[in-house]
């Protein structure tokens, strides 16, 4: 795992419901499908919005539907 | 001094609830009660307007201190959702209440931030023309607009009206305003053929970024630091929007108040709704009020008990 992966995990873990385990949360795996519900992934992408100093757009959210996903994006963008 | 005597309330009987919904809308368990945070939304009769709310929220003012019609000097309705395009709602409650004629009446146009706006608006008409009664109206009606299959709009408004007594023997007062508006984002909160239309993610955005900065200007323009504050009122959008405000501020959660389960989002009514359930607490001195919402717009105050 690298350093951005961390990063985004650390992001997750504070804006999602406590009752969500991050720490085994997989790379790969989409939010979604880790029960992380629609108003906790919004919250997610503020954060990732203001850490990284991004503006996603409304088409472009299902480009960041796992922590690889947004890493990837992340990446594309700088 | 200009400022709060007495808040009245009127929330419709009718109830329709949440709950009905989990299946049409797939909402996961525990959305309703632990995102959300609104069990059942309040809704009107089919025939009642905003005139009516506001008509049968004086009469509960009524009920709780006397009121000398004759006296009241001006009547303002904050509404978006009036009963006609024209004339203003303001002037048909006038009618409906049997005001005297030397009465000004006007209706200001905005929904969640329009209640702290208004007040600001109320405080100052009264003071400049130096009068000493005057009544502040809040309802909205989001159901006459509201599409019963959009999940984003349909779980969240109920429908509420909430008068408050402005006069020169208050009971809470005023501090300095903060006003915003972000123009550009208009289009986030829209009624556009008489149907309503939000982009929830949007609107999240707007709040979640921007009412903690202006909570931080407030403070800062009043000379008060965040410890000395018994009460933040924000507007209850939603028990997630609150409580991400509260995270994000670092406020103690019994410092802010979310009471909406059984009624909903009532857009400028929900401050007034619990002003009035803690008006008569004593121990509560300061109160930070924030207003946020369609415009996209914003305004704020701390209210200090006398």
């Amino acid at each position: 795992m690298n350093d951005l992966e961390i990063k985004i995990r650390e992001i997750i873990k504070k804006e999602v419901s406590p009752s969500i385990d991050i720490d085994n949360l997989d790379d790969d795996t989409t939010f979604k499908d880790y029960d992380i519900d629609s108003l906790d992934r919004m919250s997610i992408y503020l954060a990732i919005e203001e850490e990284f100093g991004l503006k996603v757009p409304e088409d472009e959210l299902p480009l960041l539907s796992s922590i690889n996903m947004i890493a990837k994006y992340i990446l594309s963008k700088k | 001094m200009i400022g709060i005597q007495e808040i009245a309330t009127y929330l419709p009987e009718k109830r329709l609830s949440n709950f009905d919904l989990v299946k049409k809308f797939e909402l996961e368990p525990g959305f309703i009660e632990n995102k959300i945070g609104i069990s059942s939304v309040s809704i009107k009769e089919p025939n009642e307007e905003a005139s009516d709310l506001c008509v049968k929220a004086f009469r509960l003012l009524e009920a709780k201190t006397e009121i000398d019609k004759s006296k009241i000097d001006c009547l303002i309705v904050v509404t978006q959702n009036g009963d006609y395009n024209l004339p203003h709602t303001s002037a048909i409650v006038h009618g409906k209440l049997d005001m005297q004629e030397k009465c000004a009446c006007f209706d200001i146009s905005l929904g969640c931030s329009g209640f702290v706006y208004g007040l600001s608006v109320i405080e100052s008409f009264m003071s400049s023309n130096n009068y000493s009664k005057g009544l502040l109206f809040t309802a909205d009606p989001y159901s006459k607009v509201i599409d019963n299959n959009d999940k984003n709009t349909r779980l969240l408004f109920g429908d509420a009206a909430t008068v408050t007594l402005i006069t020169n023997q208050p009971v809470l007062t005023s501090g300095k305003f903060n006003f915003g508006t972000i123009g550009k984002d208009y289009e986030n909160l829209i009624c556009k053929n008489n149907i309503l239309q939000m982009n929830g993610r949007m609107i999240f955005n707007f709040a979640a970024k921007y009412v903690p900065e202006d909570i931080k200007d407030l403070l800062l323009n009043n000379n008060i630091e965040l410890d000395e504050i018994d009460l933040f009122v924000f507007h209850q959008g939603s028990k997630f929007i609150v409580d991400t405000i509260t995270k994000r501020m670092k406020i103690e959660s019994n410092k802010v108040p979310f009471n909406i389960q059984n009624f909903g989002n009532t857009i400028s009514s929900s401050i007034p709704i619990i002003l009035e359930e803690v008006i008569a607490n004593k121990s509560i001195k300061k109160i930070v009020v924030c207003g946020f919402g369609v415009g996209l717009s914003w305004s704020s105050t701390i209210l200090t008990k006398i």
